[in-house]
């Protein structure tokens, strides 16, 4: 297991390195997994969004709070790569404090390397989570993409990550209820998601990365 | 609210009175309490004199109405308080400049007490007159209070570029965003930290009421997480929590953070029990104004607990005791 501390430095530039490469093998046709290349997975351009790496054995382990009270720990592991009707998608577990049940997910990667989730194995509601190439403004559902941030979590201390939000609370004459509607996700590149929050008060923050085999 | 239609004056009693009265049609941030422009006549001529016109009583209303809960909550009076105030005194209010310290046992020199004493009458801490540049209680008064927000201790004493100085040049009071409460020791709170902020700081949330938070954990277990919730706890447990949501508020918080989501059980988290205050403006101030907070914490901790953090939403929450 390996957790990201400062990716972005001098000292770790070998580390970050060697997670960029394992990212671009996870993303080219799989042939060392001896699972066959699907038509999905080698879109076009056959590249996934670098703001949310798939691999099976990806595991995020987050510290959640409100009003900087802890909850609970929550951890997403990839634990899947499978094909269903003429689509491939990964399948992932989302275990939430004791909880022994853990809640399935499904990602799968669209032509243009977006990331999509779903609860369904049928992939029928799903949302996409990011893009290829997320720019400020850009539309993400009913997100908006806002700005790359400087930020800091138990796992990852300083990195750059890309904020995408429902809307922007930099307004001092936003009234304070709609402020309370607000949500927001950090994806950082190689990473994931870091930092999801809202406006209550309410955030989990990435403690572990742990990158699978590809 | 103040006229200059007619000689006499309103009295500061009248004034509040008048306040809380519209305060009960509209919210009172959205108010400015400011005086009729000029001293147009009517077609009859009002019968006012030029001393009238001076109304030097009405300063005796303006310092009054300073320490009314009401008015001073206001950037809108700060500003109307050191209009009328400047107008009055004849002081042009200017960066506070000083030479040497001021204060108790200091040189205060002349033009430094001036320069003191136009900051303090312009931020409210002393009552408008003129100073002839000596040190005299009020001003004395006013650094003591001006020290109370950030010293346990107060010393009266205003070194060049020190701490003190440096917090009454940068003075201000920030703004409160819309539907923010801020009843009893919270809008005490308020008053500690608020003028110490960075510029660009502003109030964001204050108290909220449980039911906020009982609409959004609703909605998310109605709508957001609705799908992950059936998949996870399944449908005929979902539909029976539906059937009371308030009566099954336990299990349905349950279900909500077992699917990820960190949330408060209504009525428990620090805003819903009047408890804590969140303040916004730009990530590049946030470390400052964490700073700043403890410091007044640590100065007024019978106040503020000292619990102060940066939160994810951008904000920094900081709670009373």
């Amino acid at each position: 297991m390996r957790t990201l501390r400062n990716p972005m430095n001098t000292k770790s530039k070998t580390a970050w390195v060697a997670c960029a490469c394992l990212l671009m093998l996870s993303c080219t046709p799989l042939i060392g997994n001896g699972l066959s290349p699907d038509p999905v997975q080698t879109n076009q351009a056959g590249k996934t969004s670098p703001y949310f790496p798939l691999s099976v054995g990806n595991r995020w382990r987050y510290s959640c709070f409100v009003e900087g009270e802890y909850t609970f720990d929550k951890t997403l592991t990839i634990t899947a790569r499978e094909k269903r009707q003429g689509r491939a998608y990964y399948r992932g577990e989302l275990q939430v404090g004791d909880d022994p049940s853990s809640l399935e997910l499904y990602y799968h990667v669209d032509e243009l390397g977006g990331v999509h989730m779903s609860v369904d194995p049928m992939l029928t509601d799903d949302t996409l989570l990011v893009t290829m190439n997320p720019l400020p403004g850009d539309r993400i559902g009913n997100l908006r993409v806002a700005s790359e941030q400087d930020v800091e979590t138990p796992g990852t201390d300083g990195i750059k990550a890309l904020l995408i939000e429902n809307f922007s609370l930099d307004d001092p004459q936003l009234h304070e209820e709609r402020r309370m509607e607000w949500e927001g996700r950090y994806y950082a590149r190689g990473i994931g998601l870091v930092i999801e929050a809202d406006g209550l008060g309410g955030s989990c923050s990435l403690k572990e990365f742990h990158q699978g085999t590809p | 609210m103040i006229t200059s239609k007619f000689a006499e004056l309103e009295g500061a009693n009248n004034l509040k009175a008048r306040i809380k009265e519209v305060t009960s049609h509209v919210p009172f941030e959205n108010l400015c309490l400011s005086p009729q422009c000029d001293y147009a006549s009517t077609e009859e001529v009002n019968k006012i004199t030029h001393d009238d016109q001076l109304r030097p009583s009405q300063l005796g209303i303006l310092n009054s109405l300073q320490h009314n809960p009401i008015t001073d909550f206001s950037t809108r009076w700060s500003v109307f308080r050191r209009q009328a105030c400047a107008a009055i005194t004849k002081e042009a209010f200017l960066m506070m400049t000083l030479i040497q310290a001021v204060g108790k046992g200091c040189a205060n020199r002349p033009e430094d007490v001036k320069s003191l004493h136009r900051r303090l009458m312009e931020i409210g801490k002393i009552p408008c007159y003129v100073s002839k540049g000596t040190m005299d209680d009020q001003i004395m008064k006013g650094i003591m209070e001006v020290q109370k927000h950030f010293m346990r201790t107060p010393d009266g004493v205003i070194s060049v570029n020190r701490t003190t100085h440096k917090f009454l040049n940068n003075w201000s009071i920030k703004k409160v965003s819309p539907g923010v409460q801020l009843p009893g020791k919270l809008k005490t709170a308020w008053d500690l930290v608020n003028p110490l902020l960075p510029k660009g700081s502003y109030c964001t949330s204050g108290y909220r009421s449980a039911e906020h938070q009982r609409r959004i954990l609703h909605r998310f277990y109605k709508t957001k997480y609705k799908a992950a919730i059936i998949r996870k706890y399944g449908q005929t447990k979902y539909d029976a929590a539906l059937t009371d949501m308030l009566a099954n508020e336990d299990d349905i918080l349950s279900m909500v953070r077992g699917v990820g989501q960190a949330i408060a059980k209504p009525g428990r988290s620090a805003h819903q029990r009047g408890k804590a205050i969140d303040v916004g403006g730009p990530s590049t101030i946030d470390n400052q104004q964490v700073s700043i907070i403890r410091r007044v914490a640590r100065a007024n901790p019978s106040v503020l607990s000292g619990k102060v953090i940066k939160e994810r939403n951008g904000c920094v929450h900081f709670e009373i005791l």
